[in-house]
């Protein structure tokens, strides 16, 4: 398990979800993409669902069960999920 | 419309029975508890699960998953009863109680909607209160304690689950004619008898009707309410 490895699993859940996240098609998707907070490309409720997406993709494509529950996760400034750079680390904290 | 329920503490009790009566109606049910099954039905699927340990609930719905599970309604039945006076009651004691009816629920409900979601618009959690919150019954505050909190998170999870598509309600239920009335002394039993509006044990079928109402399509705009059983009022 490594840091390409989910980061890709990452960037393709949401490729393969962005109606339901309310992502426009023509958004690029890349490792620095603001997800959450400050312009942010998802809401807080596209945020859960991407998170349960993630976290059953993880599971599916892994083998691995993983939770990415967090106290923080909604926090605008120290969310882990702010961009997928810091998701990708969080659930790489997560796994290990 | 033949549903699959997903509903907790079926080795014995209300749970037990509300798996029958669904099981005989044509519905297909998955359950669990501690310990083996103890129903023989091909439309009836069992999980071992200590819903005492955060642990063992991850790895039931870990199992779930592998298992390729559905389900359209959960009942959160399971728990356990405690009588006793706060001066006699150990701390432990209070955080067993708190641990196993409310926070397992807490676990079983999110995991549980991870899977409903996905299901479309039509998911329903039923959460089984107690009628002992509107009574105020001494000797029973930390049983109480634990399923008004049951009670408080079902109304505030409202707006949290309707973007899902999801309803969540609870049944106050009175003192049973099964289950864990057997620990009930009877000098309470019959105080609490005295209070309900109906002087009678409840039985399943008063659970499952309420169930049967809340599964209704139509029922799909109703949300956070708690249905007191029994003529007690909220």
């Amino acid at each position: 398990m490594n840091y390409e490895s989910i980061s890709q699993v990452i960037i393709n859940t949401i490729a393969e979800h962005k109606e339901l996240l309310g992502i426009e098609d023509s958004q690029d998707i890349t490792p620095s993409t603001r997800l959450y907070g400050e312009n942010g490309v998802l809401d807080s409720l596209s945020l859960v669902h991407l998170i349960v997406e993630i976290e059953r993709a993880i599971n599916l494509e892994l083998k691995i069960e993983v939770s990415l529950s967090d106290s923080k996760a909604f926090s605008q400034e120290r969310s882990p999920f702010r961009t997928i750079d810091s998701l990708t680390s969080f659930a790489l904290t997560r796994l290990s | 419309m033949k549903k699959k329920f997903f509903i907790t503490g079926t080795s014995r009790g209300i749970g037990h029975s509300l798996a029958i009566d669904y099981l005989a109606a044509g519905h297909s049910v998955i359950g669990c508890s501690r310990s083996e099954s103890t129903i023989n039905d091909p439309n009836y699927c069992h999980y071992i699960v200590d819903l005492s340990s955060e642990e063992s609930i991850r790895t039931l719905f870990f199992k779930m998953r592998e298992d390729d599970v559905v389900f359209d309604v959960l009942v959160n039945n399971a728990g356990s009863a405690f009588m006793n006076h706060i001066l006699l009651t150990p701390p432990k004691d209070v955080e067993k109680i708190m641990n196993i009816n409310f926070v397992s629920l807490f676990h079983i409900t999110k995991e549980s909607v991870k899977i409903m979601r996905a299901n479309g618009e039509s998911g329903r959690i039923i959460n089984l209160v107690s009628i002992a919150s509107s009574l105020n019954i001494e000797g029973e505050s930390v049983y109480i304690a634990s399923k008004s909190a049951v009670s408080a998170f079902t109304r505030s999870m409202v707006r949290e689950l309707s973007p899902f598509g999801i309803t969540i309600n609870a049944i106050g239920v009175p003192l049973m004619n099964i289950g864990l009335v057997e620990k009930v002394p009877l000098h309470l039993k019959e105080t609490i008898l005295s209070k309900q509006g109906f002087k009678r044990f409840g039985e399943t079928k008063d659970i499952s009707n309420v169930i049967s109402f809340l599964m209704k399509e139509e029922s799909s705009y109703i949300s956070g309410q708690i249905i007191n059983l029994a003529g007690v009022p909220i």
